[in-house]
């Protein structure tokens, strides 16, 4: 056995199930392989740090109040499912986990250190006649997702010389194809400013762009 | 078996919390919450890589979990109905997200990026748990599943919908990229 097949058949080797045949001939393999031996070593190390993890982690906040406003507002009842509601629900939510993203990678890149949490800023917007919640909401969100953007482009543009150019190349064309389409949305929700789809799907790509950009910028760099 | 949540019987006093929150009692229902909060919020920061979604998720499993109750037959312990409801949750609402997505999908070599290195130690804990946040989205639900949670590859293909060669090349690809991550 060589050692691209065990390593093929180490993971079964460390869960212990592996068919005995096989079985008996890593064990051999590893017997004599000095470079296998130390990636059995490795991966028996990280399954015991994945089971010693803490089996609860407290959230930031107390998260109560609104499961149980959530519960009472809607009047959910046993066995009954609000489609429609739960619908627009995950587009606010969503728009929420956005700003949320944003307020956190502007505190990646403050200190230099993600610390989930924060308060949002206020956006500060005028309230354009006839708007909703929902379309005050993501108003907000956009304007913090693209103040976020700004300072992340920055960031991206100060680490260039420390990112390989394959990463880079990836990222930017990954931004474009989110830009385009913000661009395409963007116009379709001027376009048809009551399609209750749109949001959510503008918000998704908020979150992708955002979720992109915070991953840049904790990227390992070069050397 | 899983070998995070206990599996036993639920206890007395957990089983008329459960039969009064079944009954509308919103009181015994934060009860219920505020013993296993800590182990879905876990779950969702492991298996999101969030922690601003961690949050949104933990809420949602808490309100889907009041509307399931009824279905509670109190076979198993209420931690153990729960983790499988939160994990039903958090993989429908990525699947949710996934459709979305292919509205204006990212191109394939997004998976190539390398995994970001954690601050910190090497070691600690938070490093693990760092380290597992930046796996790729697939590779880090089934690494969560079965090495964290202790699910067989047969539960997670189930519950993920892939099949199970697929389920073990993300647990070989996330062992990998962890080993090679937090090597000293």
């Amino acid at each position: 056995m060589k050692c691209d097949d065990v390593d093929a058949l180490l993971d079964e080797f460390v869960d212990g199930t592996l068919p005995d045949g096989d079985r008996v001939e890593v064990a051999r393999h590893l017997g004599s392989c000095g470079r296998c031996r130390t990636a059995e070593a490795r991966t028996r190390a990280l399954l015991a740090a994945a089971r010693a993890l803490p089996r609860g982690v407290e959230p930031s906040r107390d998260l109560w109040p609104a499961i149980a406003a959530r519960i009472q507002r809607a009047r959910v009842t046993h066995g009954e499912f609000g489609l429609a509601r739960a619908r627009w629900r995950r587009t606010v939510l969503a728009a929420a986990a956005a700003v949320a993203a944003a307020i956190a990678l502007v505190a990646v890149l403050a200190v230099g250190r993600h610390k989930p949490g924060g308060a949002p800023p206020q956006a500060g917007l005028a309230t354009p006649p006839g708007a909703t919640a929902a379309s005050l909401g993501l108003a907000r969100a956009q304007a913090t997702y693209e103040a976020a953007r700004v300072q992340l482009l920055a960031a991206l543009e100060a680490r260039r010389g420390t990112l390989s150019p394959e990463t880079l190349e990836v990222v930017e064309k990954n931004v474009r194809i989110i830009d385009r389409a913000v661009e395409e949305m963007q116009a379709a929700l001027a376009r048809d400013p009551g399609n209750r789809d749109i949001p959510g799907l503008l918000v998704t790509a908020y979150q992708q762009e955002i979720d992109l950009l915070r991953r840049v910028a904790t990227l390992p760099g070069r050397g | 078996m899983a070998w995070g949540v206990p599996v036993s019987s639920p206890s007395g006093s957990e089983r008329e919390l459960v039969r009064a929150a079944q009954d509308g009692d919103l009181a015994a229902f934060e009860s219920l919450y505020r013993s296993t909060v800590r182990l879905v919020h876990a779950l969702c920061m492991r298996m999101a890589g969030d922690a601003a979604r961690a949050e949104e998720l933990t809420q949602d499993i808490f309100v889907r979990a009041w509307q399931k109750l009824p279905t509670f037959r109190g076979e198993s312990a209420f931690a153990t109905w729960l983790t499988r409801l939160a994990v039903n949750v958090v993989l429908s609402e990525r699947r949710e997200r996934g459709r979305r997505d292919q509205r204006f999908a990212l191109s394939d070599d997004m998976e190539a990026l390398p995994v970001s290195a954690p601050d910190g130690h090497p070691g600690t804990v938070i490093d693990l748990e760092r380290a597992i946040a930046g796996l790729p989205a697939q590779a880090r639900r089934v690494f969560v599943l079965h090495d964290v949670e202790g699910w067989g590859h047969a539960e997670i293909a189930r519950a993920t919908g892939l099949a199970v060669g697929t389920c073990k090349s993300h647990l070989h690809r996330a062992r990998a990229l962890l080993r090679e991550v937090l090597q000293p």
